[in-house]
């Protein structure tokens, strides 16, 4: 197969495949760190620090009888990651241990597969009349890709 | 399978709705009320009423509707509240009947007389609030459309187009007919299709009754109609020398749209045991469905 589409593409979350996603997207960044002196003529960098972000949206759906399993989660999974309630005194932080382990998979293969660790950094709940009840989230990679897209064999 | 031509069905619409419309607001002084001509002037209402028009007045003050006599409650005393047919002068004046026919045809022998009354000007709303449906006369052709949203529920792996299947449900449709300003009081004129979206307080909104066969008409037929609220939103008209003026009436849906098969236009369904207030005669009220 040589074209890709959303029919093969998933979410998960610790090992959790996430059910209704939308679509996902994530963009891999790095810092030019401009090396110019006053004789330069034309533009020249080093790498600096490279980073990623991305983005995904959840639809708000209640998995049914028949589609509960330890293996599939819903958009909590995920928003829970970030909204968060009080509990006795303490309680409403977002701490380290809410970094959650994303595989973003364009395919069943792993070389179409993209792992990281991630914090997420934005959920919003939205509904509207006429459409659907959506969470769009974003999230911030912590650290480098565990795993990241490779050619095939 | 049988085909049904156009000529079983008809339009019926009421003038007030049950959807939420307007009210006009407006003191009643006693230059307002000319007991010689039975007419009663009204802020707003010469942009918001129509000949025809059945309306409530209603008042919080103490003295009750009082330019009205009491012998036109059954209390026999004057109340804060009374509803009537109008007629509407080209000055905004309004003439009071007790029914569609007299108020149409400005039959005063038949109008409900006024009274002077002092002291302050007596602050009264009113609102359009018809209970009956009439027939709209001229019709020469009708369309009514219903359309669903559809929300793309399509995920990640699927391999199929998902859609909701419970998207809002609107409607739209457009009314065509011939001219014409007069009426007997059986039917209503095709005027009050141009006059309706001209309500600029109170709403364009009325109640609609679309039939597609009626029994009326054809006593062998099933009464199948659509039955909504509706707001104009176009009005048009064509003029041509050698043809009939006609119109031309855009309307949109507000609420619920209803197909409804077999039942009588005005059936009512009642499963408590509260009093009913009727407003029109008991063979009104008694409507029988026989299966």
């Amino acid at each position: 197969m040589a074209f890709y589409t959303g029919r093969t593409g998933s979410l998960k979350i610790e090992d959790k495949e996430i059910a209704k996603i939308r679509d996902w997207s994530i963009e891999t960044t790095v810092e030019l760190l401009s090396t110019r002196t006053i004789d330069s003529v034309a533009s020249t960098f080093v790498p600096g620090i490279s980073g990623a972000t991305g983005s995904a949206t959840l639809m708000y759906y209640r998995l049914e009888a028949g589609e509960t399993g330890a293996n599939v989660g819903d958009f909590t999974e995920i928003l829970h990651k970030i909204q968060k309630e009080k509990t006795g005194t303490q309680g409403g932080a977002v701490k380290e241990s809410d970094r959650v382990k994303m595989k973003l998979k364009l395919a069943d293969n792993v070389e179409d597969t993209i792992v990281f660790f991630a914090y997420i950094t934005s959920a919003t709940v939205s509904t509207s009349t006429g459409e659907l009840a959506v969470i769009p989230i974003n999230f911030t990679v912590d650290g480098p890709l565990e795993q990241r897209i490779a050619s095939l064999p | 399978m049988t085909f049904f031509l156009g000529n079983y069905g008809n339009i019926r619409l009421r003038r007030g709705t049950d959807a939420q419309l307007g009210v006009i607001s407006s003191a009643v002084q006693l230059d307002d009320v000319n007991v010689n001509l039975n007419r009663v002037g009204i802020d707003a209402a010469i942009e918001n009423i129509f000949t025809g028009d059945r309306v409530d007045i209603e008042t919080t003050d103490a003295r009750g509707l009082e330019f009205i006599p009491g012998t036109n409650w059954s209390s026999g005393n004057v109340e804060d509240t009374f509803s009537a047919f109008v007629n509407v002068n080209a000055a905004g004046g309004l003439r009071l009947f007790d029914t569609f026919t007299a108020a149409v045809n400005n039959e005063r022998s038949d109008e409900i007389a006024l009274q002077t009354f002092v002291g302050d000007p007596i602050e009264v709303t009113l609102k359009v609030r018809d209970v009956s449906y009439n027939i709209l006369g001229n019709v020469t052709n009708y369309e009514f459309n219903t359309s669903r949203d559809s929300i793309d529920v399509t995920s990640l792996q699927d391999k199929f187009k998902h859609q909701y299947n419970a998207g809002l449900l609107s409607g739209s449709g457009r009314i065509e007919c011939g001219f014409d300003y007069t009426t007997t009081g059986i039917t209503e004129s095709p005027l009050l299709m141009l006059q309706l979206i001209q309500r600029l307080d109170l709403g364009s909104a009325f109640d609609i009754a679309l039939y597609l066969t009626d029994q009326e008409v054809d006593p062998d037929v099933e009464n199948i109609f659509y039955q909504t609220a509706a707001v104009v939103t176009n009005t048009g008209i064509s003029i041509e020398a050698q043809n009939y003026i006609s119109c031309t009436v855009d309307f949109v849906t507000t609420g619920e749209i209803q197909l409804v098969i077999g039942k009588p236009s005005d059936y009512i369904l009642k499963e408590d045991d509260d009093r009913i207030r009727v407003e029109q005669g008991l063979d009104y009220l008694l409507q029988e469905v026989t299966d």
